[in-house]
């Protein structure tokens, strides 16, 4: 009796884990379990992100799977972002940007609280510009950097939040080309202060180690929830 | 003495458990009861939201199809019928056609490749999209209200109290007959 018992309330668990298709714990607020961000756009993304929750306590995730395995996207991402509470509690101030590599499906929900700022026809607009002319091309990472950042940009304009952020669509190449002769002064003054001898005594340029707490609390979200609202596409 | 003391203050504690739970169970079906109207209003509420948009979208689409007389009026009609519903019954059944209209309008917007990369109708159409989500959102917890509310009136002990207070069980809202309304905005075409 007691090992039926056992049994079944083992194969309860596994029955109810199985119906839980997304993963269970955030590891932060970019969880790239599709594999398809290198870590520089990765920590660029969280800094982006952390910043703008500081700013204003809204809480981007921004999630890649490889694959829906059979749901479809709306619902995984009702269920994901829902599970994991993001946005704060009350305010419901989040927003989960989801990417399916297998079936070439994306997804921008929006929580109850944003629903006003970043409207069904807004996060497709900024579907149509940002993401997913660069998914078309197989950019990922830059449709991925550039959607959050527009998503950013829009709720910082709507707020009245000051943002030096520049969101680029895929057509402009001049922009480009700009950003890459400023990178490369840069680079040129890094390198031309780091060889020229005199800061020796100060010893300062490695200096003060830590790049700065985490402001995440290692992945945790605050609680909030949404109602289905924002924009789906596919590429 | 002192037994008929303690079989006394024994009797007295279970009257008081029962009691508490009696009302514990009273007041449960009573919260579930009200979470189930509740859920029901955020549906018409949604759907009040779809009915918000027809106004748009025949505007919209009007502007490259002149022609299509009918498909307007019908929207128009169904949308209107909504507005004149008087209950839940009846808000559902004009909530079933304009369902089935937009259905009809999609298929005839397929004839109008001009129509369908215009901006103003693709901001529309995602709209659309996010309320019919927004609908099967609803729509999904209501269903779990009910099955809450269902499950406790039916399960023993509530069971009891349930039957005293004149509970029946709630209906489900079905989902539509027919394809979805909306197409995925999908570029690769």
């Amino acid at each position: 009796m007691k090992n039926i018992f056992k049994l079944s309330v083992i194969l309860l668990i596994i029955f109810h884990l199985n119906s839980f298709a997304v993963p269970s714990k955030p590891t932060g607020r970019v969880n790239d379990y599709a594999v398809i961000l290198n870590s520089e756009t990765q920590s660029y993304l969280t800094s982006v992100i952390d910043t703008f929750e500081q700013k204003t306590s809204v809480e981007i995730a921004v999630v890649t799977i490889k694959t829906l395995d059979g749901e479809t996207i709306e619902r995984y991402a009702y269920n994901l972002y829902n599970k994991w509470g993001i946005g704060k509690k009350g305010k419901n101030n989040g927003v989960l940007f989801l990417v399916a590599i297998k079936e070439r499906k994306m997804r921008i929900e929006v929580g109850y609280g944003l629903e006003a700022i970043l409207t069904d026809g807004l996060c497709g607009e900024i579907r149509d510009k940002y993401i997913i002319p660069y998914f078309k091309q197989g950019d990922y990472p830059s449709g991925i950097q550039e959607g959050t950042k527009a998503i950013i940009k829009t709720v910082s304009d709507a707020l009245g939040v000051k943002s030096d952020i520049v969101v680029n669509s895929a057509k402009k190449e001049e922009g480009k080309t700009n950003e890459i002769t400023i990178y490369f002064i840069v680079f040129l003054i890094i390198v031309a202060r780091i060889i020229l001898p005199s800061r020796r005594n100060r010893g300062g340029f490695w200096g003060s180690g830590g790049f700065g707490g985490g402001s995440s609390s290692g992945g945790g979200f605050g609680g909030g929830s949404s109602g289905g609202g924002g924009a789906s596409g596919s590429w | 003495m002192k037994k008929g003391l303690i079989v006394l203050l024994g009797l007295v504690v279970i009257i008081l458990i029962v009691i508490g739970a009696y009302f514990s169970m009273y007041n449960s079906l009573v919260s579930k009861e009200v979470a189930v109207t509740g859920a029901w209003a955020q549906v018409e509420n949604v759907l009040q939201r779809r009915a918000d948009l027809i106004p748009n979208l025949v505007a919209t689409v009007k502007g490259y199809a002149k022609h299509e007389k009918d498909i307007f009026d019908n929207l128009a009609k169904a949308r209107a019928q909504y507005a004149g519903a008087k209950n839940s019954d009846e808000k559902l059944k004009a909530n079933q056609d304009i369902s089935n209209m937009l259905s009809r309008l999609m298929v005839i917007v397929e004839n109008y490749p001009n129509l369908k990369a215009d901006g103003t109708f693709i901001r529309l159409m995602d709209e659309l999209a996010g309320t019919e989500n927004r609908i099967a959102v609803e729509r999904m917890k209501y269903n779990e209200a009910v099955k809450d509310f269902n499950t406790t009136i039916r399960t023993i002990p509530s069971s009891f109290i349930a039957n005293r207070m004149g509970l029946t069980a709630k209906v489900f809202f079905e989902a539509e007959q027919g394809k979805k309304a909306v197409p995925n905005v999908d570029f690769g075409k």
